[in-house]
């Protein structure tokens, strides 16, 4: 067996499952803010991307019966309604979503969230009782900015999954960017995953992470600040954000007042993010890398928070005005920005066990 | 009645007394010893003394009061002062001195069972004790987080209608992956 298992720990099962003539089998699961997207090597031309929030109904606002069709969980406290339906049902019962994760780590306001995200995780697996699976799962690196550590987070994460029987390992989220993008830059880069909770930093050289690092200032960041600024609700403005927004484009052009004062104030607060960034990673990469790159190496970028149209064009802009410590071959956007981590952990994993 | 703390570092707050700081030679006389001995526990001073200087108290005293001097051959300090009007025997208080520091002690090391003590100060208390029971040590907690982890228990839980969008990829991993495996040595 490879060594690099040594690295993943073993479900309890998996001496009996190492007896059933099943090959293994590798997975990425990138556990985001927004969303939770698994990749599997068995399916490897499928995705499955579950949103990462639920509403609780009490037994007196409906039963089972009346929710058809809808994903839900069952449980003794009531009904939990999970994923995308979650979030159109909110507004039928005018409610507000729960959020199992805050700023891309467990929330410790939401007591139901680890049940109800360890049966989401599980649904998405599938059956794992006669199967030998290893898995990937996307933590973030500490934050620069934010005083709280990733270790619970982590810890939730590694019982969830022996929970539910899966072998598992971390790994950063902003490195599974790398294994996802720069095979053909020998998995050397700077991969930068701008979420909704959290922005996350890596550098890596052929396929060591030198150093990585988070930041709070992401896609909710940018939404409550514009929210606070124009005094509507984040809802809102992420509505707009998702339909009108273009940073390439720009906001004079829109015709409607009310939501070009909205766009102009997302156009601010994303350059504000990107410049934040490039700050801290210029630090970052000055106080912790010493080795002096002989090669350029590329900056590859990922994440919903990048998936706006004229985000790649309006990150070189502002990267321009800074003096870089490393050289920079290209600045790229992932191939699939929303998957690319969850496809990044599945090479990593893959890599690891030795399967194709 | 004096306290003595002769290592340095510390900070006190005694009642009566306003702010100590460590080494000190203080005199406690009007303070309650109860609340002193307590406050020493409290900001981890283990060693310390309080003396009673019978000079000092004996100056103290009313002009009228004769004093009987100490008997040295005892090993209990025994200073009678008789008054006309008060009498003090300060053999008794010498032994509940030395009762209260026995049962503060003793406190002191079952609290040091209950709780888990920072190595490095354990570390300082092994030096500075040759006495201190290293058993202290085997009862440190482990400090680890699991038990913080929230059990997982999806016995309760079903889900029912699930709905998880499904995405086409048509990237080619496989590649990526030799290179991958190439790279860290693998085979």
């Amino acid at each position: 067996m490879n060594d690099m298992l040594t690295d993943y720990n073993e479900d309890e099962n998996t001496t009996k499952k190492k007896n059933i003539k099943d090959k293994k089998i590798a997975a990425g699961l990138d556990i985001g803010t927004m969303t939770i997207i698994l990749s599997r090597s068995d399916v490897p031309n499928k995705t499955s991307v579950t949103r990462n929030m639920f509403l609780k109904i009490d037994e007196d606002e409906g039963t089972v019966s009346e929710f058809s069709d809808i994903s839900l969980i069952k449980s003794d406290d009531g009904i939990f309604i999970v994923g995308d339906d979650a979030f159109k049902m909110a507004n039928l019962f005018n409610k507000a979503v729960s959020r199992p994760m805050e700023k891309g780590m467990i929330s410790p306001n939401e007591i139901d969230a680890v049940d109800v995200l360890a049966l989401i995780i599980k649904n998405m697996f599938g059956d794992v009782k006669s199967k030998d699976i290893y898995c990937s799962y996307s933590v973030p690196a500490r934050a620069v900015d934010m005083d709280r550590s990733v270790t619970y987070h982590e810890k939730v994460f590694t019982r969830i999954l022996g929970t539910i029987g899966v072998n598992h390992t971390s790994c950063n989220e902003a490195m599974a960017v790398i294994y996802s993008e720069c095979a053909k830059d020998k998995f050397s880069g700077i991969g930068l995953s701008f979420g909704d909770g959290m922005c996350n930093v890596c550098c890596s050289y052929k396929a060591v992470e030198a150093f990585t690092f988070s930041t709070a200032r992401s896609g909710g960041w940018i939404d409550i600040n514009v929210a606070n600024d124009l005094n509507i609700t984040p809802n809102r403005v992420t509505n707009i954000k998702e339909k009108y927004l273009d940073l390439e484009k720009g906001f004079k052009k829109e015709p409607n007042k009310k939501r070009r004062r909205v766009l102009e104030a997302l156009t601010y607060y994303y350059s504000a993010m990107i410049q934040y960034t490039v700050k801290n990673l210029i630090k970052q990469f000055e106080n912790n890398f010493e080795l002096e790159l002989e090669e350029d190496i590329p900056i590859v970028i990922a994440g919903g928070t990048a998936s706006v149209p004229g985000f790649l064009k309006l990150f070189k802009t502002t990267i321009e005005k800074f003096d870089l410590p490393f050289d920079v071959s290209d600045i790229r956007l992932a191939t699939n920005p929303q998957t690319a981590i969850s496809r990044g952990l599945l090479v990593k994993t893959m890599s690891d066990i030795g399967i194709k | 009645m004096k306290l003595i703390i002769k290592e340095s570092g510390y900070s006190l707050e005694l009642p009566g007394m306003g702010l100590i700081r460590t080494p000190c030679n203080v005199d406690i006389t009007r303070c309650n010893i109860n609340i002193v001995i307590s406050t020493l526990i409290k900001n981890g001073v283990i060693k310390y003394s309080i003396v009673e200087n019978p000079e000092e108290s004996l100056t103290s005293l009313p002009k009228n009061t004769k004093v009987i001097k100490a008997d040295k051959t005892k090993n209990v300090v025994v200073h009678k002062v008789e008054n006309a009007n008060n009498t003090i025997e300060f053999a008794k208080l010498s032994k509940r001195f030395t009762e209260l520091q026995d049962f503060i002690t003793k406190s002191f090391e079952s609290v040091a069972k209950s709780t888990s003590l920072p190595p490095e100060y354990i570390e300082r208390l092994r030096k500075e004790d040759k006495k201190f029971n290293p058993k202290v040590e085997e009862l440190i907690v482990d400090d680890s987080d699991d038990e913080f982890i929230p059990e997982i228990n999806l016995d309760d839980l079903e889900m029912s209608g699930s709905k998880t969008e499904i995405l086409d990829m048509d990237d080619n991993i496989s590649s990526d992956v030799d290179i991958l495996r190439e790279l860290k040595g693998g085979k």
